[in-house]
């Protein structure tokens, strides 16, 4: 089978998936709903109940849902191919929390600025994604054989505490009553209930994603290590630059819209590689497709599982991702 | 400088998150104490009522009623009592919370008496005034506060009581300027006591939690015919924001509250503190809910 | 064809690696470069793979500064083999010898059919076909070293519609480096056996960097020794290995004679003593 034919077939496959979670997923949730009501247009829409469930409740979720899995999925892989370490993820990395940071110091001191059409929160967040993005690639430079794993998760580890801290920081001179609810956005949460957060994080997303298209080749090269790399052909400067910039623009638009939800940008890749082989030319549209479903999926069972209260959808995500993790460090020592 | 910022709804809220605990039996308590300190704002309000405020030596630090509390050294409060200010301030008797533990233990090795507090229901607002008057040696004056308080309340009862009842949907904070991270009060608690007495109907009356985090859904699904959106007064929010503020709503046209316009912001310190001016704070959420009723 | 000349080299702007190296690689050459460990052997292939730049000299294909030249065209004309290749991630045999295709590809494209053919047909000619669908990383040390060995030719073919028909004429040239230094005696030969077979059929220029003085005197038509980034001698082999440079080179004692196959073979017999050697 040749590439093309396997890419059609992933994209085709993955993409069904995704589809029919963006389709299904905004017909379950806490109440029930007619559709025949939703779709009644005689029905003038600030009156029709179960429409402003479906659009404005369920839809602008979904599509959050889709979006910063897909996002997170695909930094993930690029992560991972960058540093060429299978564990390596926005979350682990502590990039999500550098993305977080930015976030909660555009929220709490209500940056309005909007610059070239991008808002301030997720240009905060992208900032704060490349700060982290930032530290742990320099120290990958600064040791010239790639992160070990040991290395890569000590320094997420320290950088994930150093960045909370820091987050709590933030808070505790802006408003100690918002405490309560950062913790909350912390673990997740994808009820925009607008699709203005959306929108926002559009231009970043997009950007990122073109990058992850040209990107897909050199990082089936960086895997075989820079030199190598670049005996092939490849720019590796610009390439490991490239990949940097884009997972950080991918990570800052998913945290912007959703929190630093944890885990998807390890579950999503590793999946994806058992099904469809480490090609990152397949890899990387399929963790995105997956990543979305995966994500609207959690989301939904953060949302009925306990209704009418709901879970952060942070806690599924971990609840799922935690014990993979866990058994990935098994499984390769 | 920080702290004045810090609303104190803030602790109300931690400990409403946190879960009410059980009370515990409060032991050791010497006849009438002469030094006594609170680090808890309904506390404070309730010792200056009944007149133990003479005998209060320092209190939290988001206290700020009675006015005479600025004056008194700051110790502290749910997160960060400093104990070493207490224990500086020799006091005979300590207001905690329930959920400070640590405190106690420190308090118990220095041979001091302290008082725990739990954040519940109404009710346990007047039996805690009663409680605080026996403990002090104001048993007297603090009946009387507590049947005020009481009368206060029925009266705003007997007030709506023919009126019909509003669902209503009491939020006490999101995410500014957009309708994400909305806490509501839920089935239990003060503010649903509050509610209930001031002639509203809550919507998450299901929900036996006193903080609901109410999801978009939920709120359309449940309909509320009123949304009281609550804070501090200390929180911070000028008249233009309040406005703004409401205006989030109209995203969810689809609710009776947005399209009878009846989102109304209440801004005091009354409305959040279960203490002795619960019923004058009760009776803004009526006025609220049924103005006609008290012209 | 490929040429270092008079090239100066260090990594940290201090200590040159590489000092003042000249070197001819002809169209049909066999260059070994052999040295003892740390002498400057690798990063001598990085100047010439044009990996890296020299600070002082140059280096040059056909008359053109490496420099000149850009990636991709370097890339089509040389390929690079390291002494391991450790992967981040399960690729097949295939797909590692695909990756030789990179520099002939857009930024967009995929490898065609065209491209297919050439990499079997060079896993084929390094014996590793019947491997191509097992995982990279499941395969033995001489197995791995002749799939990478497949995706260099597979990058250096000239084959390509792709290519100015200037550019298909010219031969490719591999650049080994230690080809031979983690593997089993057994796998030695094999390599070894594979990159002469290479050179003669399919008429690639080798330069190939080692440690091992019988390894480079049975298989290149020139050696250069190199000792702490300078140039002892370079030549054909019974002028350059002697007793008298094998002394040099590495401070050993070896007796130097002809074997009956035609290649000359070197017998370490003795370490001398620090300042008896050079």
């Amino acid at each position: 089978m040749t590439l093309g034919t396997r890419f059609l077939r992933t994209v085709t496959a993955f993409g069904a998936l995704a589809l029919a979670a963006i389709v299904l997923a905004p017909l379950v949730g806490s109440t029930s709903i007619s559709l025949r009501r939703v779709f009644d247009f005689s029905i003038p829409f600030g009156d029709n109940a179960d429409a402003q469930i479906f659009f404005v409740a369920r839809l602008p979720r979904t599509l959050a849902g889709a979006w910063v899995g897909a996002c997170l999925a695909a930094a993930g892989v690029v992560f991972q191919g960058l540093l060429r370490n299978p564990l390596a993820t926005p979350f682990t990395l502590g990039v999500s929390a550098g993305a977080a940071l930015g976030a909660m110091l555009a929220i709490t001191f209500d940056w309005a600025l909007t610059a070239f059409g991008i808002s301030a929160v997720p240009a905060a967040s992208f900032a704060g994604s490349v700060a982290a993005v930032a530290i742990v690639y320099a120290l990958a430079q600064a040791r010239h054989r790639g992160l070990s794993t040991n290395v890569l998760l000590l320094a997420g580890v320290t950088l994930n505490a150093f960045l909370s801290a820091m987050i709590l920081f933030v808070q505790y001179f802006a408003d100690f009553a918002d405490t309560y609810r950062t913790l909350r956005w912390l673990m997740g949460d994808l009820d925009v209930s607008s699709y203005e957060p959306l929108l926002a994080s559009l231009p970043l997303g997009v950007l990122a994603f073109g990058a992850f298209a040209w990107l897909a080749r050199p990082l089936n090269l960086l895997s075989l290590g820079p030199d190598s790399a670049e005996s092939r052909g490849l720019n590796v400067a610009v390439a490991q630059r490239a990949a940097f910039f884009s997972a950080s623009l991918a990570t800052g638009a998913a945290v912007s819209v959703g929190g630093p939800i944890g885990f998807v940008g390890i579950v999503i890749p590793h999946l994806v590689r058992l099904l469809v082989g480490p090609d990152h030319r397949l890899v990387l549209p399929a963790a995105a497709l997956f990543g979305g479903a995966f994500l609207v999926g959690c989301d939904l069972l953060a949302r009925t599982l306990l209704a009418p209260v709901e879970l952060p959808v942070g806690i599924i995500t971990a609840l799922i991702g935690g014990p993979f993790f866990l058994w990935l460090l098994i499984r390769n020592r | 400088m920080v702290a004045d910022k810090k609303p104190l709804i803030a602790l109300t809220l931690m400990l409403m998150l946190c879960g009410a605990a059980a009370q515990s039996p409060n032991h050791q308590i010497t006849k009438s104490p002469n030094r006594i300190i609170s680090v808890i704002p309904a506390a404070t309000e309730i010792l200056f009522a009944i007149g133990a405020g003479p005998q209060v030596v320092g209190v939290g630090s988001f206290d700020t009623f009675p006015p005479e509390v600025s004056k008194l050294p700051k110790v502290g409060a749910l997160l960060d009592p400093d104990v070493e200010r207490i224990l500086s301030l020799k006091p005979d008797l300590v207001l905690i919370y329930a959920s400070q533990t640590d405190l106690k233990q420190q308090l118990q090795r220095a041979g001091i008496a302290s008082y725990e507090y739990t954040h519940a229901g109404l009710a346990d607002v007047t039996s805690t005034i009663r409680a605080l008057g026996d403990v002090t040696g104001h048993d007297g004056h603090a009946r009387d506060v507590a049947a005020s308080l009481e009368r206060g309340l029925a009266e705003i009862r007997t007030r709506v009581k023919n009126r019909s009842k509003p669902r209503t949907l009491l939020v006490f904070g999101h995410e500014r300027a957009a309708l994400r991270g909305i806490y509501a009060s839920g089935g239990i608690g003060f503010l649903d006591d509050m509610l209930a007495i001031a002639g509203g109907i809550n919507v998450f009356a299901d929900v036996k939690q006193q903080a609901v985090q109410a999801s978009t859904e939920q709120i359309i699904a449940r309909r509320p015919e009123a949304i009281l959106e609550i804070r501090a007064s200390n929180s911070a929010l000028p008249p233009a924001d309040q406005a703004a503020e409401t205006h989030v709503w109209d995203a969810l046209g689809s609710l009776p509250a947005v399209r009878r316009h009846r989102v109304m912001f209440l801004v005091d310190d009354r409305l959040v503190i279960p203490g002795p001016r619960v019923a004058e704070g009760t009776r803004l959420m009526a006025q609220a809910l049924h103005p006609e009723a008290f012209r | 064809m490929l040429r270092a000349a008079d090239a100066w080299f260090s990594y940290d702007e201090r200590t040159p690696v590489v000092r003042g190296v000249s070197l001819d690689v002809p169209a049909d050459g066999f260059v070994g470069i052999l040295g003892p460990n740390g002498s400057g052997k690798t990063t001598l292939l990085r100047l010439l793979a044009g990996t890296r730049q020299p600070q002082r000299g140059s280096v040059t294909l056909d008359g053109t500064l490496l420099t000149l030249l850009s990636r991709a065209v370097l890339a089509r004309r040389m390929a690079v083999v390291p002494q391991e290749t450790h992967l981040a991630f399960d690729y097949t045999a295939l797909e590692v010898a695909m990756m030789g295709r990179y520099p002939h590809l857009g930024p967009f494209e995929i490898e065609g059919p065209g491209d297919v053919s050439i990499v079997e047909e060079m896993l084929d000619a390094t014996g590793t076909l019947n491997l191509k669908n097992r995982l990279f990383a499941t395969l033995s040390g001489g197995e791995k070293q002749r799939v990478v060995i497949a995706a260099a030719l597979a990058q250096v073919d000239r084959r390509d519609v792709r290519l100015k028909a200037e550019e298909s004429t010219v031969p490719g040239i591999l650049l080994l480096d230690e080809p031979t230094a983690s593997l089993d005696l057994g796998y030695q030969l094999e390599v070894a056996a594979l990159l002469r077979r290479l050179h003669d059929e399919r008429g690639v220029a080798i330069v190939v960097s080692t440690h091992d003085l019988n390894l480079a005197a049975s298989l290149c038509s020139t050696l250069v020794l190199m000792r702490e980034g300078v140039v002892l001698a370079s030549g054909g082999i019974e002028d350059v290995l002697t007793r008298d440079n094998v002394r040099r080179l590495y401070g050993v004692d070896a007796d130097v004679m002809n074997h009956p196959s035609g290649h000359r073979i070197i017998v370490p017999v003795r370490r001398l003593s620090t300042g008896e050697g050079a």
